[in-house]
């Protein structure tokens, strides 16, 4: 039996490739493929992808660090709290970007509900590197839990059983036999974690502020650049584009997929 | 509720399960009866999976136990010697000696070639045997199987069983195993326990 | 006689509401905006729609056909690149603005009285806890490519002083919230900004300030859907932006006379 769909379906499927291609194929036509290099050595590019870079992998590392023991309390919980817990954690992909950013200058802002006693102790997070860094874990962070909670869900209970009656402790199971299992949801979520925490502007630019070096990121850069020099506001659109496409491309279909259990015989 | 042997009773809460039992003192029990009546459940509560179930032990409670269900569950992420080296690793064993008497026992159980292979790569038999070795591998005083030699080919099945139960035997453990194969009762001289559900 | 025609078939075929006048304006009219439309809507009986932008994206705005039969910029740059793109008929000038500080109820806050006071030895912003935060004046300003930003540059440039801000801000509306919040202790924004916000205390920069010319012109119709009405009107809403009724409203919102 042929599995692909019908040719009607397939002409439909084009027309959401299209409208994603479109802007990609027009973003690399318009580049200023002679000026590439000034525009891309420019000491507003450099600062910016360096702290792009910087700053989303610090922020993947810290949804990593902190989603996985959220991942396996939600997925093995059932009650309300989970619930809410969980609804919580999705909320940063419904909520406008911007709003995540006031959300955290409210709370973690000099004058936050947790911000002021941080205050106290000498730190400030908004218009800082760390802010950014927060900006972007709060908005990537349910990629990652998502990810690793419905891994964690399809997988079998019976693997944890069976190392528990050999004498293996929660965490040790955990670590020698879940988190192998679904070791390619956890390379997933991390990615899709990371390209989120990469393309962050709302929150970033509301929280953290932008100043170059410091709180800058690439996206942040391009929007100060559109005014003052579309050209380059471009090129650096383009770097953004080409980094977070390569990456998404090398997220191959087999780790979207969960070891399964052991067939039953 | 009645006694296994001489060596427990169980007391499952929910009411479902009753043991009948012959006392004598084999180091083998094998559980019988239908398929659904509970012989599964009785292993799950003897390993202490079933949290509502209260299981008295006459004589001292095991300090370690061998487990092999019946859909085998190996580790998916680990090699079949990891698999077994596991449950060594997870009372404290060093890496060298866990894979040391991994290897010892794939040989016992004729898999040695199969030592890196996934357990997705091997068949149902394969898996089966690694997963006793597993079971057996940190010398456990109890050792609870189900089904456990079913997906093994006929022609080894003897020569493979033969062995799991001699190395028991001398390693003086306990063993529970439910089976609808008579030949794996007569070749343990296993004392028949019936499960029977409470009506 | 053909395009005029063809001019008009477009219009009618437009989809956009013809009646509707499109104010596009920087977002330092904000507050002002309001009395104004109040104010065309009376004189001409039409209903005035009001948009805001930042100033380096109209003309990027007007050539995509963005709504604005009106368009009134923060600064003479602004709409000098207008003028030379063809895309508006010749400007008059409308307002100045002059620039300001803006403070916080914070201790740091308190403590500016004068632009100097904005240049304090540890005032980098840096919040990653390293010296006392409570003495370090936290100053934002708005982005160089924004009018109040590149008037800021020109201000600090001729008197000599060198600011580390904590933030350059997209628009003067970011910087100000800044200091609303409390997240910043000062920011310097236009005096319309300060006049909108009586609750923020005020420091005037004094000699060294400088002013920025808020300008207004026609938007040319090329075949976008503004209707030849729409024509006709432009440039009796301008006489009246320019007029003495007119003038009152930008004074009590900040702005002074041209």
């Amino acid at each position: 039996m042929n599995r692909r769909p019908p040719q009607w379906v397939i002409v439909l499927a084009l027309v959401p490739a299209v409208v994603l291609g479109a802007p990609l194929f027009a973003l690399l036509w318009r580049l200023p493929w002679s000026d590439l290099g000034g525009a891309l050595s420019s000491e507003a590019a450099t600062s910016a992808l360096g702290l792009s870079l910087t700053t989303s992998l610090a922020a993947t590392v810290l949804c990593i660090i902190f989603g996985l023991p959220l991942a396996w309390m939600l997925s093995t919980g059932t009650g309300v709290a989970t619930r809410v817990i969980r609804a919580l954690c999705l909320l940063p992909i419904v909520l406008p970007p911007v709003v995540g950013g006031v959300a955290l200058l409210l709370s973690f802002g000099r004058r936050g509900v947790i911000g002021q006693w941080l205050a106290d102790v000498g730190i400030q997070l908004s218009f800082s590197t760390a802010g950014v860094v927060l900006a972007q874990s709060f908005v990537a962070l349910p990629f990652f839990v998502l990810s690793v909670e419905a891994a964690l869900r399809q997988l079998d209970v019976e693997f944890a059983e069976v190392a528990h009656v050999h004498g293996a402790s929660p965490i040790r199971v955990f670590v020698s036999i879940t988190l192998p299992s679904i070791a390619p949801a956890v390379a997933a979520g991390a990615i899709l974690a990371w390209a989120r925490a990469l393309g962050e502007f709302g929150a970033t630019v509301t929280f953290a502020g932008s100043l170059q070096g410091t709180t800058q990121t690439l996206p942040l850069a391009v929007y100060d650049l559109l005014e003052r020099d579309p050209a380059e506001a471009v090129v650096l659109s383009a770097v953004l584009v080409v980094v977070a496409v390569t990456v998404l491309v090398l997220l191959r279909d087999r780790w979207f997929g969960v070891l399964r259990a052991e067939a039953p015989r | 509720m009645s006694g296994l042997a001489s060596w427990v009773s169980v007391d499952f809460r929910r009411g479902e399960l009753e043991l009948d039992v012959d006392i004598a003192d084999s180091p083998f029990a094998a559980l019988i009866g239908p398929n659904g009546v509970g012989k599964t459940s009785a292993l799950r509560c003897l390993a202490g999976l079933e949290a509502t179930a209260v299981v008295r032990w006459a004589t001292a409670p095991p300090q370690r136990i061998g487990y092999l269900p019946q859909r085998v569950m190996l580790y998916p992420a680990m090699s079949l010697a990891d698999n077994i080296a596991s449950s060594l690793r997870f009372v404290g064993a060093d890496r060298k000696s866990a894979m040391s008497r991994a290897h010892e026992l794939l040989e016992m159980v004729d898999i040695v070639d199969l030592a890196a292979r996934r357990p997705h790569e091997v068949s149902g038999g394969q898996r089966q045997r690694a997963g006793l070795a597993r079971a057996i591998a940190a010398t456990p005083d109890l050792l609870l199987l189900d089904e456990p030699f079913s997906a093994i080919d006929a022609s080894s099945r003897s020569a493979v069983r033969a062995r799991i139960i001699e190395h028991i035997a001398t390693s003086g453990a306990r063993c529970i195993f439910a089976t609808h194969d008579p030949a794996d009762i007569t070749a343990a001289g296993a004392e028949t326990v019936s499960v029977s559900p409470m009506s | 006689m053909v395009s005029v025609g063809a001019g008009n078939v477009l219009g009618a075929c437009a989809t956009v509401d013809d009646s509707t006048f499109d104010v596009l304006a920087a977002s330092s009219f904000t507050d002002v905006a309001e009395p104004l439309e109040a104010l065309l809507e009376a004189e001409f009986g039409i209903d005035v729609r009001f948009s805001f932008g930042s100033s380096g994206s109209f003309r990027e705005q007007i050539n995509q056909g963005a709504p604005a039969d009106v368009v009134i910029t923060a600064d003479t740059a602004t709409m000098t690149r207008l003028e030379a793109a063809g895309l508006v008929e010749p400007s008059v000038a409308l307002v100045r603005n002059e620039l300001i500080i803006v403070t916080a109820d914070s201790a740091a806050g308190r403590s500016v009285e004068a632009l100097a006071d904005l240049v304090d030895a540890h005032s980098e912003g840096d919040g990653d806890g390293d010296g006392d935060s409570s003495r370090d004046v936290i100053v934002v300003v708005c982005t160089s490519s924004a009018p109040c930003g590149a008037a800021t540059d020109e201000m600090l440039a001729a008197t000599g002083i060198e600011l580390s801000p904590a933030s350059r801000e997209p628009n003067v509306r970011a910087t100000l919230t800044k200091v609303l919040l409390g997240e910043a202790d000062a920011a310097i924004v236009y005096r319309s900004d300060a006049v909108a916000h009586p609750e923020l205390r005020a420091v005037e920069i004094g000699t060294d300030n400088v002013s920025v010319i808020g300008r207004a012109a026609v938007v040319l119709d090329d075949d976008s859907d503004n209707g030849a009405d729409n024509a006709l009107t432009a440039g009796e809403v301008l006489e009246v932006l320019t007029g003495e009724r007119a003038a009152g409203l930008f004074a009590e919102a900040g702005f002074a006379a041209p």
